[in-house]
């Protein structure tokens, strides 16, 4: 069993950023 | 405002996938991306529009340890201000 930890997520949606993670898919 | 009662569903148009080159999970809408954690990850998998927030924290008490309900509360409530999930 894992330790819970607190539900996080880290948030790509200006068009830069999407850029970038596209480009390293 | 999200309660233990909501059902909440991910929204057409968003996708939940594995991404091996960052090694996450993430969540593909339209307008951007979420790299989700593991324990965000596994609440997203679980919203199909069935299960209620409570329904949710009780499976995931099965998988972690020391499940905190207000945390999927919270972040339910954060994916709904993403227009990632909509909650009944």
């Amino acid at each position: 069993r894992r330790t819970w930890v607190k539900p996080d997520f880290n948030d790509y949606d200006t068009p830069m950023e999407v850029t970038a993670y596209a480009a390293r898919v | 405002m999200t309660s233990l009662d909501s059902v909440p569903r991910v929204r057409r148009g968003v996708r939940c996938t594995y991404d091996k080159t960052r090694d996450s999970d993430v969540v593909l809408f339209p307008e951007g991306v979420l790299l989700l954690n593991e324990t965000a990850a596994a609440v997203v998998l679980r919203c199909d529009g069935a299960s209620s927030v409570g329904d949710i924290a009780l499976a995931l008490a099965d998988e972690f340890d020391g499940v905190q309900p207000d945390d999927v509360i919270e972040l339910v409530d954060r994916l709904v201000a993403r227009r990632v999930v909509d909650v009944d």
